[in-house]
């Protein structure tokens, strides 16, 4: 019973990807989206399914780990198919009244269903090598230009992984609430959907007055030790860009370049 | 260490003084833990002592620094550390070591000094092989030590309690009375234990009894639970061996009065003809 397959569902085993540095993976998953929603042609389409799959090769994560990524957007997934496949005008192959699947529809319907598929595998090859700490760290290090034009950019990183630090207390103690609340007596699976909607409100409730006095304690904590903001304060954990991570995101913008010359100059 | 002189203390839009003239004095290194039934203010008063609350009226210092003036409060809150009920709610970061690390962070030490600290702090308190494990793993004792150890990271001299065992199942108590005495004697920590547990408040040098918002009574351990009546007119119980040692001293066991620790008690059983 443990629900951590969430974001930051960190995979630990040891791999190029797992030692690189969070942002020269962020950088490249960037480059690699941009190369996604540029490709049209077949060849193209080939390429970036084959340096995904090198990816994931690379990264040494077991293939049931990444179907499992998927399960989330399986429904969109199917639903990108099956409107691209009605929507796209073509040669008809099958009509229904006004329904009608065009050849060129389930061609396009395939392709976008793919490329969302290879969205969320590269997504969570990121999220699988790294560990949430590195990531935020890496995130704060990305924007820290932003700085320059007022983004709180160290207080959005703080949140984010302040945020990453509670899910599991939160879900542990959701859990426990249900449990009490059906301990007296409330039964969730039955009734009608305005009676169970009923129902929820006794769990809101006491979790939102919870989460309201920890993050009060989580202040007061924070202030006592010393937390006066991201001035001046200093990390035990650096991020080191090696040349490893410099030839990473070097070859993936070769990729990139190439495949904009492939499309817009030859 | 802190000096409170005259302190008053009012919470916004409530009538009563929840300090309500406070004077104490805590000598360095002293370990003092602070009973008093609930309201009594001393989770107000451990709210002055780094300066998270200041005083209406009346002085606190901490180390000769006065926690009215803001200059003051960076360096008070490296002198003093807090440990408090929930631990959950005083883990900042995923990973043992990397809360651990938050403190000394802020400090903003160099980050080979952070590491060194972190892993001698968190061996200390003897959590050093789950550094890299999530907090929400660890036992309830554990998340306390955690606590304690992100306290000796920041090289502190006081240490500030506030209930820190009430949420523990009776091993975790165990784990965390034990390294307070250790900070107490390895670490010459000053220790300011706010409790209601009457056998914790026993292992103290210095007991000090809070009632509406004043200090009532003051002394050693012997001194306080040797007065029993008083003690339950305040709504304050003795810790269970006294308790047993006084019921029997009253049946004409006289040798058995006001024994603290369960061997002294035993040790004098033994003694009886
Ligand atoms: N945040 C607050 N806002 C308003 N009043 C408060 C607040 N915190 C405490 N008080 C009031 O101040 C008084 C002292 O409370 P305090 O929390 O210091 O007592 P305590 O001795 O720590 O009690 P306990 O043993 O229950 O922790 C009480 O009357 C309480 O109701
Ligand atoms: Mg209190």
């Amino acid at each position: 019973m443990k629900p951590t397959v969430l974001i930051g569902q960190y995979y630990p085993v040891d791999s190029f990807f797992h030692r690189s540095d969070p942002r020269a993976k962020i950088v490249t998953l960037f480059f690699y989206f941009f190369a996604l929603f540029m490709v049209d042609d077949l060849y193209a389409k080939i390429g970036v399914t084959v340096l995904l799959f090198i990816g994931v090769l690379i990264a040494r994560i077991p293939l049931k780990m990444l179907l499992k990524s998927l399960k989330p957007v399986v429904f969109f997934v199917v639903l990108t198919a099956v409107l691209n496949a009605f929507m796209i005008p073509g040669e008809v192959v099958w009509q229904w009244g006004f329904l009608k699947i065009t050849d060129a529809g389930i061609y396009q319907g395939i392709w976008m269903a793919w490329r969302l598929i290879l969205l969320m595998i590269s997504a969570s090859l990121l999220t699988l090598t790294t560990t949430p700490i590195a990531f935020t760290d890496g995130l704060e290090s990305l924007l820290k230009p932003l700085n320059m034009i007022k983004v709180p950019v160290h207080e959005l990183a703080m949140m984010i992984s302040i945020a990453l630090r509670f899910i599991p207390t939160l879900m542990e103690e959701g859990e426990r609430i249900i449990q009490a609340q059906m301990a007296r007596g409330m039964d969730f699976h039955k009734g009608s959907l305005k009676e169970r909607i009923k129902n929820i409100l006794p769990l809101l409730v006491p979790f939102f007055l919870s989460a309201m006095k920890r993050a009060d304690e989580l202040a007061e904590a924070m202030e006592s030790r010393g937390y006066h903001g991201g001035s001046g304060r200093t990390r035990m954990r650096v991020l080191t860009f090696t040349v490893a991570d410099m030839m990473l995101v070097a070859l993936m913008f070769v990729f990139l370049v190439g495949l904009f010359l492939y499309r817009w100059v030859l | 260490m802190f000096k409170l002189e005259k302190v008053y203390y009012k919470y916004h839009g409530e009538a009563g003084f929840a300090l309500n003239g406070m004077s104490l004095t805590i000598p360095k290194g002293q370990w003092v833990a602070v009973i008093g039934t609930n309201g009594s203010g001393k989770s107000t008063f451990a709210r002055q002592l780094n300066g998270l609350l200041l005083p209406l009226q009346g002085k606190v210092w901490v180390s000769g620094l006065d926690t009215a003036q803001e200059g003051n409060i960076p360096l008070i809150r490296r002198y003093v550390a807090f440990v408090m009920q929930n631990p959950d709610n005083q883990i900042v970061a995923s990973t043992v070591e990397e809360d651990t690390a938050f403190g000394p962070e802020n400090l903003g030490l160099p980050p080979e000094e952070i590491r060194e600290r972190v892993n001698e702090a968190l061996v200390w308190v003897g959590i050093g092989h789950l550094k890299n494990k999530s907090p929400h793993l660890l036992s309830g004792g554990q998340k306390q030590r955690l606590a304690i150890a992100g306290a000796l990271a920041m090289h502190t001299n006081c240490l500030v309690l506030d209930e820190p065992t009430s949420m523990l199942d009776p091993q975790g108590r165990r784990e965390v009375l034990s390294t307070i005495a250790r900070l107490h004697q390895e670490k010459k920590m000053n220790i300011v234990h706010i409790t209601h547990s009457m056998e914790e408040a026993a292992c103290a040098e210095r007991i000090v009894v809070m009632s509406e918002g004043q200090i009532v009574m003051d002394g050693t351990p012997e001194e306080i639970f040797g007065q029993e009546s008083t003690l339950a007119e305040l709504g304050l119980e003795l810790p269970a061996v006294t308790m047993l040692g006084n019921r029997l001293a009253a049946d004409g066991w006289e040798t058995l009065r006001n024994q603290l620790e369960t061997d002294g008690l035993v040790e004098k059983l033994c003694l009886l003809k």
